[in-house]
């Protein structure tokens, strides 16, 4: 028995898109295997798989073969995979809050025995052994390196013992052979981090195999045996960590070289040079995506592209700005100061922004596009209205012009100007977005994840009118996405940000390596020191 | 494709029964003129007639039959439970013996002197029934108008609690609709003189009858004198009473086989033509299902489908159709301008404005100060709207803080904010201090429940301008000011204030990306929603004829937000369109169907019940489809 898990050739479609394509995955037992890749390679949805979640099953399954201890398993549900002896740990606990230590570890595994009622009316009814449970239970905290009593009350608790009160659970689990962690060290401090590594060190050493999932290149070169990295859905390959170095995986996981790449027309004339937007110190409580002191020059008439993963705060820098989001710290726009959380003044000032959460905040779903792409300008600036008597009231004749000129320039497609812009497809609704910004007037324009959810054709329609905005209008623009190709492909400045603040400020040449480590907050100079 | 297909060979296949059925309606109409049909109701008249004597016969033997068995087990000394037992047993089957013999001949329905001699007595009967049905009519006017004051008074003076004071306004239509108590009428002198005119024609009559049944006791003449004449005075109405009063008594049964289905079909002709009417809009709608679903939505398709069930339901039961339009009209007018109400609260996202009681509120102190100072007319109505306003708007800006205060949970808050601000002022109209004796109680202090506006400004509006068109009353100054009411808050909407406040309800994020304050859009919505209100019950109370205070304005909340739901809007998104199609649609519904479920089961109070039922039965499932729906 070489491997205590094989995934052999996974391949998973959802509808038309490929998610998996030939993925394999072996693990040793004792081992710790990390599982890289950037958001959206694919590793939560092998995991799926591995768990036999509905989801997968609902959408038509997969194809490949899963082999556990060298026979070849069907896992239709997670109750079989913990039957073969697999276990999780979750990135967002599973605990109750009013249960204690104990009872949280031993939930649905309760040790049990017969008494007088459960005799007559089943088992259901046994007696708790509590001190058995409690043994049980110190023996697993034990093993994580917990010395909290396993009495206490969960609900109280610091948020880095809960993953380890997580993690004892899992252990508990009799023949458990393999754990997933998903991303554990991401709620935990540094510290904290670094005794979770050494749990899971002791784990592997008492031979139950770990899948660490992860995007901390740091924390693998550290913890891990075995690294195997997934890009867009494919493998890229496998590695041992001596036989690797930072470099290489960082490489690995972004690495699409030159390859793809539609790198835009060199522009003609040089920047101004003068600085649009300058952010110094800024700090946004966006939940999920909390920027913590960023600092941001942008040059007039540029097109600056922000990257960065999921959850590291590049989405709240323009909600920030705009004044969505509470924010604190200073931003001046053309040399002149813009309020912080007043979404109007910065409407005024000429700043606009296309959000990332187009159903939730960009469109008014149930109204026609005409409205959606008019509201703003009506708020604003007071455009499109005619006068009945003392009234001013919205006049339809103009908005249903403007549209249509609208529709015309960014070719949305619709069956009518009013037709409800909830009906769109997601590449139009985009481009509805678009033209209520434009309908502004805008003098700088963010645009938050433009391509989120689009088909590949709508995306690349999407991006063309971003350039053609910005050569033509000279209009500035500040382009966030979590794809990195369409940043390299349009955008004259790459700002990657890690952990609330920026990591590296990179061409759109740059190698591979460098974005993939400032991805993983090692900022380029760091490693240069090394 | 297939689906399509289905579609279509239903509403064919619909259109084809109708089309039958009004075939077979106007062949019945055709029927009823031909000289056959005439000899044949004819005919049945005759059986009617000769029936009903041969029961006095019937009678007559059968109780005969009981006093000979009783006399005959007391002669043997039955016991007591054996006597009884015998002597009913004896009483049928002496009855039996009697049906078969003279109930069953029909070979002398064919006498031309028992014809002649009937129709003698009818036309004697005219002019008797003709008065008779006057002197009936005006007496039901005057019992009618007795009763509807004794309501009125009843409640005025109700004064032991305040919760059964609110007077409903379904009770007064029903109230009117009721059968007539005719105990107390009194025939005019005249009408009794005419009466003794009939007894020659009638003796005629029963001297035929006579030799048609030679069995007939002396003492009958004068006792069947009632029954035959009722019987007879049939004659005077139109083809389907007169069939409706022979068959009373049996005499559809005399016709077998196709005669019996040409006289029926002649019966129904009229019940078929609606049948037919009804199929054929079912049939339409099976045929545009797709394009009606998508403009109206499927709970409006389903509603007025109920409502042009319950229209022909109104006419198969004989109820006047056109004044429960008028009805239907009248309540649309009275409860549009507070289903109104509901709509800027809709728009601005506090959803369904329960608390509108507070703008309700605000109405009533104003009218009760025009009403205070024996104010009169239009000026009592203008002072009252404006005084309301005036009123209402500190009152719904306060209440709109209140509402942003606690956000996420508003028609819990609004519906506890409108109970209690109800309670509250349960109090305070015992303690405000007005002093008209019109107004207040008798003894002591404090404001009645129920205030008659007849003589300050009720049914103002109602008879503004109001024209009667197909026996249909248009109550068009009451219309035509809902539809004003309308047309400004259309216009509002459409301002960059209203704009912006249909934004905040229908995705508060997005407002908020755009700038706008979501706060003061809640509190302009709230604030218009409790003006609105206020106006809303002014023009309520003067439709109504009554005010009502305490715990009257409790149920409007709801009565409105059913009224907009069922027109189409959602707890977070509206517009006028809904609240004009809502507010006719339900109380349409309510008023007929509260009309129809009488005739078809004649219990009392059940009004009330149903319209209980309806209203809030509408409001759950408007609100278990207030998912998508409405989009497009």
């Amino acid at each position: 028995m070489d491997y205590i898990l094989e995934m052999n050739n996974i391949h998973k479609h959802y509808g038309e898109s490929a998610v998996l394509r030939d993925v394999t995955l072996k693990v040793r037992p004792g081992e710790i295997h990390a599982l890289l890749g950037e958001n959206g390679a694919g590793k939560s949805t092998l995991m799926n798989i591995l768990f036999g979640m509905p989801v997968i099953h609902a959408t038509g399954g997969f194809k490949g073969e899963i082999r556990v201890a060298g026979q070849p398993v069907e896992i239709h549900s997670p109750q079989e995979a913990m039957k073969q002896g697999i276990g999780m740990v979750h990135q967002e606990f599973m605990l109750i809050p009013g249960f204690s230590i104990t009872e949280n570890i031993k939930l649905n595994r309760e040790i049990s025995h017969p008494n007088l009622v459960s005799r007559v009316l089943g088992h259901e009814l046994e007696s708790l052994d509590h001190t058995a449970m409690a043994k049980d239970a110190r023996l697993s905290l034990d093993s994580v390196g917990v010395s909290i009593a396993e009495g206490t009350r969960v609900g109280g608790l610091p948020v880095g013992y809960m993953q380890f009160v997580e993690i004892a659970r899992e252990i508990d689990k009799r023949g458990v052979r393999l754990l997933v962690f998903d991303e554990p060290t991401a709620v935990l401090t540094e510290s904290e981090a670094e005794q979770l590594l050494k749990v899971m060190k002791s784990i592997a050493d008492s031979g139950i195999a770990i899948i660490f999932i992860t995007h901390r290149l740091n924390e693998v070169m550290a913890a891990a045996d075995t690294v195997t990295v997934l890009r867009d859905g494919g493998l890229v390959g496998s590695r041992a960590i001596r036989e690797t170095s930072l470099t290489e995986m960082a490489g690995m996981m972004i690495g699409r070289g030159d390859e793809g790449l539609n790198r835009v027309a060199q522009r003609q004339q040089p920047l101004s040079g003068k600085i649009a937007l300058k952010v110094r110190d800024l700090v946004v409580d966006m939940p999920g995506e909390s920027v913590r002191g960023l600092d941001l020059d942008v040059m007039e008439g540029e097109i600056l592209g922000i990257g960065g993963l999921a959850g590291q705060g590049k989405v709240g820098l323009p909600n920030g700005v705009m004044g969505l989001y509470p924010a604190r710290g200073s931003v001046t726009l053309f040399d002149e100061d813009l309020p912080l959380n007043a979404p109007r003044q910065a409407l005024e000032a000429g700043l606009s922004m296309v959000s990332e959460d187009r159903r939730g905040v960009g469109l008014l779903l149930d109204e026609s596009i005409e409205d959606n792409i008019s509201f703003n300008a009506m708020q604003i600036k007071g455009s499109f209205f005619t006068g009945v008597g003392p009234l001013k009231i919205r006049s339809a004749r103009q908005v249903r012009e403007h549209a249509k000129k609208m529709i015309r320039d960014l070719d949305i497609r619709c069956t009518s100007p009013a037709q409800a812009s909830g009906t769109l497809s997601g590449g139009n609704q985009q481009k509805v977005c678009i033209a209520r910004a434009l309908t502004m007037d805008p003098r700088f324009l963010f645009v938050s994840e433009p391509t989120r959810g689009i088909d590949i054709g709508a995306k690349a329609l999407v991006l063309e009118t971003l350039v053609k905005l910005n050569r033509e209008y000279g209009l500035t623009i500040v382009m966030v996405s979590s794809e990195l190709m369409e940043l390299r492909s349009i955008c004259d400045r790459i700002v990657i940000v890690a952990e609330g603040r920026v990591a590296g400020i990179l061409q759109p040449d740059s190698p591979d390596t460098d974005f993939g480590l400032a991805m993983s907050g090692i900022s380029t100079q760091e490693e240069q020191q090394r | 494709m297939k689906q399509i297909k289905t579609q279509w060979a239903a509403a064919i296949l619909l259109a084809v029964l109708a089309l039958s059925l009004l075939a077979t309606g106007i062949w019945g109409f055709a029927q009823r003129g031909q000289e056959q049909t005439q000899a044949a109701l004819l005919k049945m008249r005759n059986y009617a007639v000769l029936r009903t004597a041969a029961g006095a016969i019937v009678n007559d033997l059968a109780l005969n039959a009981k006093r000979e068995a009783r006399a005959y087990a007391d002669a043997n000394g039955y016991s007591r439970n054996q006597r009884s037992a015998y002597a009913d047993e004896q009483e049928q089957l002496a009855r039996k013996a009697a049906e078969e013999k003279y109930f069953g001949s029909t070979k002398s329905l064919d006498r031309t002197d028992l014809n002649l001699s009937i129709e003698a007595l009818e036309t004697a009967l005219t002019g008797f029934t003709r008065l008779e049905t006057q002197e009936k009519a005006a007496y039901a006017e005057v019992w009618r108008e007795e009763q509807k004051a004794k309501a009125a008074k009843a409640a005025e003076q109700e004064t032991a609690s305040a919760e059964d004071g609110a007077l409903s306004e379904d009770a007064l239509v029903v109230s009117a609709e009721e059968k007539v108590d005719y105990s107390g009428f009194v025939p005019s002198a005249q009408l009794a003189a005419l009466g003794e005119t009939l007894t020659p024609a009638y003796d005629a009559m029963y001297d035929v009858l006579e030799t048609s049944l030679p069995d007939l006791q002396p003492a009958m003449r004068a006792q069947l004198r009632e029954p035959l004449i009722a019987v007879v005075k049939g004659g005077e109405s139109d083809f389907q009473t007169e069939y409706d009063h022979y068959a009373k008594t049996g005499a559809d049964t005399i016709y077998v086989g196709g005669e019996r289905t040409r006289m029926f079909i002649a019966r129904q002709a009229t019940n078929l033509v609606v049948l037919a009417a009804g199929t054929l809009v079912i049939a339409l709608t099976v045929f545009y299902y797709k394009p009606l679903k998508r403009s109206l939505g499927m709970p409006r398709l389903v509603i007025s489908f109920f409502f042009l069930l319950l229209l022909v339901a109104a006419a198969l039961y004989n109820i006047n159709v056109p004044g429960m339009m008028s009805t239907v009209l009248w309540r649309t007018g009275m409860y549009g301008v507070l289903a109104l109400a509901m709509l800027p609260g809709i728009q601005s996202g506090i959803s369904l404005n329960m608390g509108m009681t507070v703008g309700i509120i605000a109405g009533l102190i104003s009218t009760l100060v025009a009403l205070e100072m024996n104010m009169t007319g239009w000026g009592a109505f203008l002072f009252s709207v404006i005084g309301g306003i005036i009123l209402a708007l500190p009152i719904g800006i306060l209440y709109g803080k209140l509402l942003n205060r606690l956000q996420g949970s508003e028609m819990t808050v609004s519906t506890y904010v409108g109970f209690s601000f109800v309670s509250l002022f349960c109090i305070a109209w015992m303690l405000l201090p007005f002093k008209n004796p019109k107004l207040t109680w008798a003894l002591g202090s404090g404001l009645r429940t129920m205030h008659n506006m007849s003589d300050s400004f009720g049914q103002l509006l109602d008879n503004f301008l109001s024209f009667t068109v197909l026996g249909v009353k248009v109550p068009t100054g009451l219309l035509m000011f809902f539809l004003l009411c309308c047309l400004l808050m259309w216009l509002f909407s459409r301002s960059r204030s209203g704009l912006a406040m249909n934004a905040a309800g229908a995705n508060h994020r997005f407002a908020e990306a755009a700038g706008v304050n979501v706060n003061l859009m809640r509190i302009i919505g709230t604030t218009i929603s409790t003006v609105i209100a206020a106006v809303g019950i002014i023009v309520y109370s003067q439709s109504f004829g009554f005010m009502q205070l305490y715990n009257g304005p409790k149920q409007m909340g709801f009565v409105a937000a059913s009224a907009i739901l069922i027109g189409g809007a959602t707890v977070t998104r509206a517009k006028v369109s809904h609240v004009i199609i809502g507010t006719f649609l339900f109380q349409g519904v309510l008023a007929l169907g509260i009309q129809v479920a009488n005739a078809a089961i004649a219990e009392g109070g059940l009004s009330e019940v149903m319209r209980i039922l309806i209203s809030n039965g509408i409001i759950l499932y408007a609100l278990t489809q207030s998912g998508g729906e409405s989009r497009g």
